[in-house]
């Protein structure tokens, strides 16, 4: 969940915003999968979005108050509900994709015993 | 949804890309979303970790269909049940705590146990959207009106069907704090496109309106929609909402609330819904030994994965609803998602045996439509004399239907024609059986709990 809990991120120091993330699909937060099969118009759709969503955050780090902070956090979830139509699997809900783990120590397939590589 | 319904590639499904996806790219997705789901609820539920470590599972483990059929355990009620019965927090298979809760529901308690439930924001903007997929495809639109027929209370049923109409873009009219005849006044008066509320209940308005000398035909709704019943799935019932209401559009959606609105009617009817495949998984299994149901037809217990709570996890969850699904359906309307012709045939654990042959109530419920002076209401009792289950089949004779005798011969004699076995009948008189604004209670089963089928599995 990377700390994200309503209503208690919003920045008070008014410095710069935050650098940029990586390009689309070099940042583990924007996805790792392998795609959702749904052809290439919806993956490229499935990329746009999962750029908004980065956007979003950055301007949600930046939120000058917990009104905006808010609205952007809510502007999140209905962007959310886009990536699940498009085949989104690598994060079920909004705040997955922020920070948090690509893969939890549980969900590694090395930790399985006679899986092969 | 501007960009969407300026491009006419859009119109007919509510996501296309998904809907009308091959069957082998959807289980694939599915797949993904399962492991992920899987990995997630043991990483933060509490009693997954525990289930699944009992069973010698890791989420690692569980890589192919068959690793999911075969090694991962079913969840079930009383696992949640217990689980909310021991925890300070009074939830059961809780992954995420108060402070992403929105809003807290509770199940209708038809199995006896309130079963709690949280849901975050995200996850009531998500339940809304499987109302969308639906209402999309029976024409339902931005800016059309949408007239809800109930008080809002704890049941999610009610609330996720406002969420949905919000998605979708519909105006609100609330009929909550009204009575029956004040609402049908309301909807001569706002003329909504879409009413919503129970199959018994938007019967029940028709009786009002016919019973205060007004027509509701002339309110111009184009769309029924519900679900809670077997109602909106019967098709005597459908005609006659159809004929009461003047209605275009008959849409029945259903659910469990564990999991919310997960089956949906498309705009071609085929006498059931279809699983929105984009929320959850749906496959059925024998209810004794849990074994996929592989072949054509056949009738299982519903299990479901929902990728829409996420709060309280629900994998592999039996819900105790026989089913039949059709996985590639075919019947024209361009969805591939899974089809439930009949959507729900009966309860597991409410099964009942009557001379070596399985009786479903859903079964009943439709031939009690089929006998001309007879209303819908009607009750069906189960007992267990001499260790014979039985079943008595009470129902309603239409208004100013006086030989309740002979109606009762008729409809045992079309039971028993069509069922190959004969059922208790008993008529009563126009008015006599309890109307109900939600989900309307029709079967009583007084046998002992030892003497019903032994389908929900205890975990020790």
């Amino acid at each position: 969940m990377a700390g994200v809990v309503q209503g208690t991120r919003t920045r008070t120091d008014l410095g710069p915003l935050p650098p940029p993330e990586p390009e689309l699909g070099t940042g583990p937060q924007l996805g790792t999968g392998a795609g959702s099969g749904l052809g290439a118009d919806v993956e490229r759709q499935r990329a746009r979005l999962l750029a908004v969503h980065a956007h979003l955050a950055r301007e949600r780090e930046a939120a000058l108050s917990p009104a905006i902070e808010r609205a952007l956090e809510t502007a999140q979830m209905y962007l959310f509900l886009a990536l699940g139509y498009v085949g989104h699997t690598d994060a079920l809900f909004p705040d997955e994709l922020q920070g948090a783990p690509t893969a939890s120590p549980s969900t590694d397939p090395t930790e399985a015993e006679g899986v092969e590589p | 949804m501007a960009g969407a319904l300026a491009n006419a590639v859009d119109q007919r499904f509510w996501n296309r890309a998904t809907q009308t996806a091959d069957r082998e790219r959807l289980d694939a997705l599915h797949l993904a979303r399962i492991r992920h789901l899987v990995g997630w609820a043991y990483d933060h539920s509490p009693l997954h970790r525990r289930i699944y470590d009992a069973a010698g599972v890791k989420p690692a483990d569980i890589r192919t269909w068959d690793d999911y059929h075969h090694r991962l355990p079913f969840t079930d009620k009383p696992d949640y049940v217990r689980d909310q019965e021991s925890s300070e927090s009074g939830f059961g298979g809780l992954a995420l705590g108060p402070e992403h809760w929105q809003q807290y529901f509770h199940t209708t308690g038809t199995t006896g146990r309130f079963l709690h439930e949280a849901f975050s924001q995200f996850e009531m903007h998500k339940a809304g959207t499987q109302l969308c997929y639906g209402l999309w495809s029976q024409g339902a639109r931005p800016r059309d009106s949408i007239y809800f027929c109930f008080d809002f209370g704890m049941w999610v049923g009610l609330w996720t069907y406002y969420w949905g109409a919000r998605n979708l873009g519909l105006t609100i009219v609330s009929g909550g704090g009204s009575t029956g005849e004040q609402r049908v006044r309301h909807i001569l008066e706002r003329r909504p496109a879409i009413v919503c509320g129970t199959p018994t209940y938007l019967l029940h308005l028709a009786e009002i309106a016919e019973r205060e000398g007004l027509d509701l035909r002339r309110a111009g709704v184009r769309i029924l929609a519900g679900g809670g019943e077997a109602g909106l799935s019967v098709p005597r019932i459908r005609a006659r909402l159809t004929e009461a209401w003047g209605a275009e559009r008959i849409h029945d959606a259903y659910g469990i609330g564990e999991a919310l609105f997960i089956g949906q009617s498309c705009d071609v009817w085929a006498g059931g819904v279809h699983a929105i495949e984009d929320v959850c998984h749906s496959y059925s299994v024998d209810p004794a030994s849990g074994e996929p149901v592989t072949e054509a037809g056949g009738v299982g217990e519903h299990v479901v994965t929902s990728y829409t709570h996420l709060v309280q996890p629900f994998i592999k969850y039996r819900t105790h609803d026989l089913v039949r699904i059709d996985d590639r359906p075919d019947h024209g309307c361009g969805w591939t998602w899974k089809h439930f012709p009949g959507v729900v045939l009966g309860r597991s654990d409410f099964m009942v045996t009557i001379r070596g042959v399985n009786v479903y109530p859903t079964a009943v419920e439709n031939l009690i439509s089929e006998v001309p002076g007879l209303t819908h209401h009607y009750e069906l009792h189960l007992s267990r004399r001499d260790g014979m289950d039985r079943m008595l089949v009470r129902a309603e004779a239409a208004a100013g239907v006086g030989a309740l005798a002979d109606l009762a011969a008729r409809l045992s004699a079309h039971l028993r024609d069509n069922l190959g076995v004969r059922l208790e009948t008993e008529i009563v008189h126009a008015g006599t059986l309890p109307r109900y604004e939600l989900k309307t209670r029709r079967i009583f089963d007084a046998r002992e709990p030892g003497a019903r089928a032994a389908t929900t599995r205890e975990r020790r």
